[in-house]
């Protein structure tokens, strides 16, 4: 049977997990999932459970407006292309 | 065996032939000292001193130039694996050419995003560039952005210094920062990017991972889990079928399939970062 984390632990420790994590990173660098566990004082195959959920616990929505925007950037750069093109005729 | 300066010369030429644009070599203990526990080389290989970093699969000149947005990060990805490839037949060579111990290491042998040794942190160690705001990434003052990958070594090969003077930001962004408190690859992704430049350098950046991997990666793995765990939790029959079967799911089994769109980049930050166009203009690169 895999391992699997108690919602109730999941919601307690999710934001301090992804919060000591590589997640966002703001200069100096995140901590490891062992570097963690030793932390917050928790199992580290917790750790690990809590930090993959995490990771993927975004609304599915990011991924469509991800499409979106990448869209919209390609057509922004064509336009800009082509505007400095037509400006140097 | 060669004496290993000479080793070192045959470990680069290696690597050339075999596609790769730079090669660098850190020291094991420098990268130790920066990374997190359970991601240092040490740890990968037991009696490991070195790490050979080699950079390349630049993306075509011609994926920047697509109108499909898709594209670039299909493109990146197989490059990604070309590079790989080129770290994996290098750990061989060092092997059976040098007797020593050499691995591959991989991307990410876990479910969270933690990859086995940070490839960034060793190119940087290896002196192939500078830390960028651009993707969090390593940016290479003749070649732009490259992937890279790493084999680590017991061998005790002489390392390459780390760059002294930052490439980013170019003088340019600096300039624009001045005037308008941002660059081109922030004003392009605010959502991924913040930072800070202060006298000419960079003082401060966030990179907001879980933003950038939506974007970098919106067809892999992640989605195809979320897209599934949606669907199981769908009711009606019919409109789970619709979602199984769209456009998006089957772009997400195919890019599973194909290895496309796993391991790629957004490239929007980098198809604007200056040093990255010049790498194009200098005809250096592959295209």
């Amino acid at each position: 049977m895999v391992h699997v984390v108690a919602p109730a632990m999941y919601k307690k420790y999710k934001d301090r997990i992804l919060g000591l994590s590589n997640a966002i990173q703001e200069g100096q660098r995140g901590l490891s999932v062992i570097e963690i566990a030793d932390e917050l004082g928790l199992k580290l195959e917790d750790v690990k459970e809590i930090l993959s959920v995490a990771e993927k616990d975004i609304p599915l929505s990011w991924y469509e407006d991800a499409e979106r925007f990448k869209e919209e950037r390609v057509r922004a750069s064509f336009r800009s292309r082509h505007s400095r093109s037509s400006a140097g005729k | 065996m060669p004496n290993l300066a000479e080793a070192k010369k045959q470990i680069k030429n290696f690597a050339k032939k075999n596609g790769a644009l730079i090669t660098g070599i850190a020291s094991v203990s420098s990268i130790d000292d920066e990374a997190p526990k359970g991601h240092r080389p040490s740890e990968v290989l037991e009696g490991a001193k070195s790490v050979i970093v080699v950079g390349g699969g630049k993306i075509n000149l011609g994926a920047y130039k697509s109108p499909m947005a898709y594209i670039p990060g299909y493109i990146s990805s197989v490059k990604v694996s070309g590079v790989h490839r080129i770290a994996f037949k290098l750990a061989d060579f060092v092997e059976k050419k040098f007797d020593h111990y050499a691995i591959f290491s991989p991307q990410s042998l876990s479910g969270a995003n933690q990859p086995v040794i940070d490839d960034q942190l060793c190119a940087i160690k290896a002196g192939l560039g500078t830390r960028a705001i651009a993707a969090y990434r390593v940016l290479n003052e003749t070649y732009g952005f490259l992937n890279y990958a790493s084999v680590i070594t017991t061998m005790p090969l002489e390392s390459d210094p780390p760059l002294k003077k930052p490439v980013c930001p170019a003088p340019e962004c600096v300039e624009m920062y001045e005037e308008s408190k941002t660059t081109p690859c922030l004003q392009v992704c605010p959502q991924c990017l913040k930072a800070e430049i202060k006298d000419g350098t960079i003082k401060k950046i966030q990179f907001n991972r879980m933003v950038h991997e939506s974007r970098s990666q919106t067809t892999s793995t992640s989605a195809f889990q979320k897209i599934l765990l949606e669907a199981l939790n769908e009711t009606d029959p019919e409109k789970k079928k619709m979602m199984l079967l769209g456009d998006f799911f089957s772009r997400t089994i195919r890019s599973m399939a194909y290895n496309y769109n796993l391991s790629s980049t957004t490239v929007e930050c980098l198809r604007v970062c200056p040093v990255e166009q010049r790498s194009y203009n200098k005809k250096k690169g592959p295209v």
